[in-house]
């Protein structure tokens, strides 16, 4: 039995049901019972689909100007939606047929969603990204409530009136009861001193403090909205789309996107795939298809078409002027594999979209560099090229819209980022000339993966090794180091020494020396480990790089931790 | 410290470790070592930037993918030994299958989750 801060296990629930009636007298009262009714001053927004009035209007029955309660008075991105939707399945004993569902996921989406500014900093919930600083939303009034147990993603993609904000705490309370005591209720007494200026003490209870913060900061009736679903229109972004992309542990990938509309649905196009990995030639080739939710939120999925190939989830963000679109494709066992994935539509220019490798050393000749263009001409000479001063090209060839040249530094070059020129299109700051590595770091500097093979799947871990100059003030780890490139290091681990006899390198799992990518161990209690402990643990991933004879080393930090056994995987959507 | 000797091997340990991580090694940064009680900021060899996993728990000390040090260390071991009481006490809500509302058939397969835990069920609510 092990027993915590506020206790685990049958006997320290008892104990807290016990403290629980103590602590009630100590401390200040709940916080009032919510309102069942939103405020008669709140203007929601009417419910007209059929589908969602049949589905839903049992319990949440339309008033005279077609309000649905508790529906109409708050706003979510498509995942938001389709959580709500399987809690209500899961909890309240609704019956939906999937295609009903998908109706109603896209209704409310589109007529109570999220504005494209409001969506833009909770694109990485939705994105799925492991590695996310939530920091700038963590504020006084919100840590330690919402992010005691999930994300501060899940909160930054909703809007809600007040009294809307104020049922989402209930719900909570209501069906977790023991998260009123764990997060939404201070121990003891409410403060009395004043404070250091001579203010009255904040007496709010922390959810108070909490809905107050949220109805401000996050609220029902914004301009963005107001203006957003006045535009919000069926996206036209058919035609083809040049596609830069980046995967950790494999690099840079480019290619091209085909987007076809499907014919009498106006949210929902088909995609023919093609890319490159640079660093290794490999070619991927996919198809896809997507849905648009309120006019700019790419929900999709695509697969090569080999039976044992993973899907890939396509989250992206349709930018305003339909220019641009940006997000990320994602797959494994926790989405932790995936890349970061730009597209821009191609015209008849020539387009560059970037470089095979980026980090060019001074005094060098005969360095070779792949330039990844789209509608690239016909044919290049090294004059048609500029890689800036001291960077001078020797050879120059094109081939399926990938420009191969070979490049001379000059000794006297300057250290520093080069432009590329070509045909009329520049590539500002491609590439870099360095005389020599200083230092190296890995990206990301902490990462996350979870045991599992067993019953559960593993989540691994990716890392790259970055190369670097120290710049101006010759001290590494500053804001003034310029990237050089991302280099092929050998890989390794070393113990994150948090107690004596620490051992979890031995336990966790191991990194692939050439590629950097972590693979963790089964889940499951260890018998071979003291106290049967499962194999996690933290531990350094170390990159050793050889620069020019001189082992230059980087490290991130590590958490192997067990599996989740409850996934509230809000991606359901795109499947 | 120089003014005590150690005087039994936990001691004596301690002033080997301590002695150790005292030289850094090639390209990490000084004192290797974290005590356990060196809560409420971040251990010192940590780069700067967020540790705690998204949803992980601070609050509810320990976490559960990390401690209050952003580390492993603290954490309840195995998992097996208290997921049941988790389960029952809706203690992880967002980790954890609770039995009050989302699960309340999780354990039945699986007596113990120490022995049994090969047929515990990944649960997708919905």
């Amino acid at each position: 039995m092990h027993i915590h801060a506020f206790g685990r296990g049958a006997l320290a629930v008892a104990a807290c049901t016990l403290t629980l009636g103590m602590g009630l007298r100590a401390q200040q009262p709940p916080a009032a019972a919510p309102t069942s009714s939103p405020s008669s001053s709140d203007v929601g927004i009417p419910i007209t689909s059929q589908a969602v009035r049949s589905a839903c209007g049992s319990c949440h029955r339309p008033d005279d100007k077609g309000q649905m309660s508790r529906i109409s008075f708050q706003r979510n991105t498509p995942e938001g939606w389709q959580d709500t939707i399987k809690r209500m399945v899961a909890l309240n004993g609704v019956k939906l047929d999937p295609a009903v569902g998908r109706e109603v996921v896209k209704y409310l989406s589109d007529n109570l969603g999220l504005a494209p500014e409001e969506a833009r900093n909770a694109a990485y919930e939705a994105e799925r990204r492991v590695v996310v600083d939530e920091s700038q939303f963590a504020t006084e009034e919100l840590k330690g409530l919402c992010n005691a147990c999930h994300s501060l993603g899940r909160v930054i993609s909703q809007r809600r009136t007040r009294s809307e904000w104020d049922l989402l705490i209930a719900m909570h309370r209501g069906w977790y009861p023991l998260v009123d005591r764990q997060v939404f209720r201070r121990m003891g007494p409410a403060p009395r001193d004043r404070g250091p200026d001579g203010r009255p003490p904040d007496t709010r209870h922390p959810s108070e403090k909490a809905i107050d913060y949220l109805s401000k900061a996050y609220p029902f009736e914004t301009p963005e909205w107001a203006s957003w679903s006045a535009t919000k229109r069926s996206p036209r972004i058919e035609g083809t789309w040049a596609l830069s992309g980046y995967e950790v542990g494999k690099g840079p990938v480019f290619g091209r996107v085909v987007i076809a509309a499907v014919p009498n649905a106006p949210d929902e196009f088909t995609t023919e795939t093609t890319f490159t990995y640079a660093k290794t030639g490999e070619q991927v080739k996919r198809t896809g298809r997507t849905m648009i939710y309120t006019g700019f939120q790419w929900r999709g999925r695509s697969t090569t078409g080999a039976a044992d190939a993973p899907v890939y989830r396509e989250v992206m963000f349709v930018d305003r002027d339909w220019r641009g679109i940006d997000g990320r494709w994602f797959t494994g066992g926790y989405d932790e594999i995936g890349m970061d994935v730009q597209l821009r539509r191609a015209g008849a220019d020539t387009t560059l979209l970037g470089v095979d490798r980026s980090g060019l050393k001074k005094g060098g000749a005969g360095q070779t560099v792949k330039i990844y263009a789209m509608n690239a001409p016909a044919t290049v000479q090294p004059g048609d090229l500029d890689l800036g001063p001291g960077v001078s090209v020797t050879a120059a060839s094109v081939a399926n819209d990938v420009i191969t040249t070979t490049v001379s530094v000059a000794d006297s070059a300057t250290v520093g980022p080069r432009d590329i020129v070509i045909a009329g299109a520049v590539r500002p700051g491609a590439l870099v000339v360095y005389d020599k590595v200083d230092h190296i770091r890995v990206a990301p500097d902490w990462n996350l993966a979870r045991t599992g093979g067993v019953n559960y799947p593993k989540m691994y871990a990716a890392f790259d090794a970055v190369a670097y100059m120290n710049g101006p003030d010759k001290r590494p780890n500053t804001a003034d180091d310029v990237r050089i490139d991302v280099v092929d290091a050998t890989w390794s681990m070393e113990e994150y020494t948090a107690t004596l006899d620490d051992d979890d390198i031995k336990f966790v799992g191991g990194v692939d020396a050439k590629t950097g990518m972590f693979t963790p161990n089964i889940e499951g209690p260890n018998e071979n480990r003291s106290g049967q402990r499962n194999n996690i643990g933290d531990v350094w991933v170390v990159a050793t790089y050889n620069a020019d004879g001189t082992p230059l080393k980087g490290r991130a930090h590590l958490l192997v931790s067990p599996p989740v056994y409850m996934r509230f995987d809000p991606s359901v959507i795109s499947r | 410290m120089k003014h005590l000797n150690a005087i039994n091997r936990k001691a004596q340990r301690v002033e080997t470790v301590t002695a150790a991580s005292a030289v850094p090694a090639e390209g990490s940064a000084a004192g290797d070592v974290v005590a356990l009680q060196q809560q409420g900021g971040q251990p010192p060899q940590q780069p700067e930037g967020p540790h705690i996993p998204p949803g992980c728990s601070i609050v509810v000390s320990p976490g559960w993918e990390a401690d209050r040090t952003g580390g492993t260390a603290g954490l309840c071991q195995p998992v097996e030994r208290d997921l049941f009481d988790c389960h029952m006490g809706c203690y992880w809500p967002a980790q954890v299958p609770d039995q009050l509302n989302h699960a309340p058939d999780w354990t039945a397969k699986c007596a113990a989750a120490q022995k049994d835990w090969r047929k515990i069920d990944l649960v997708f609510p919905g």
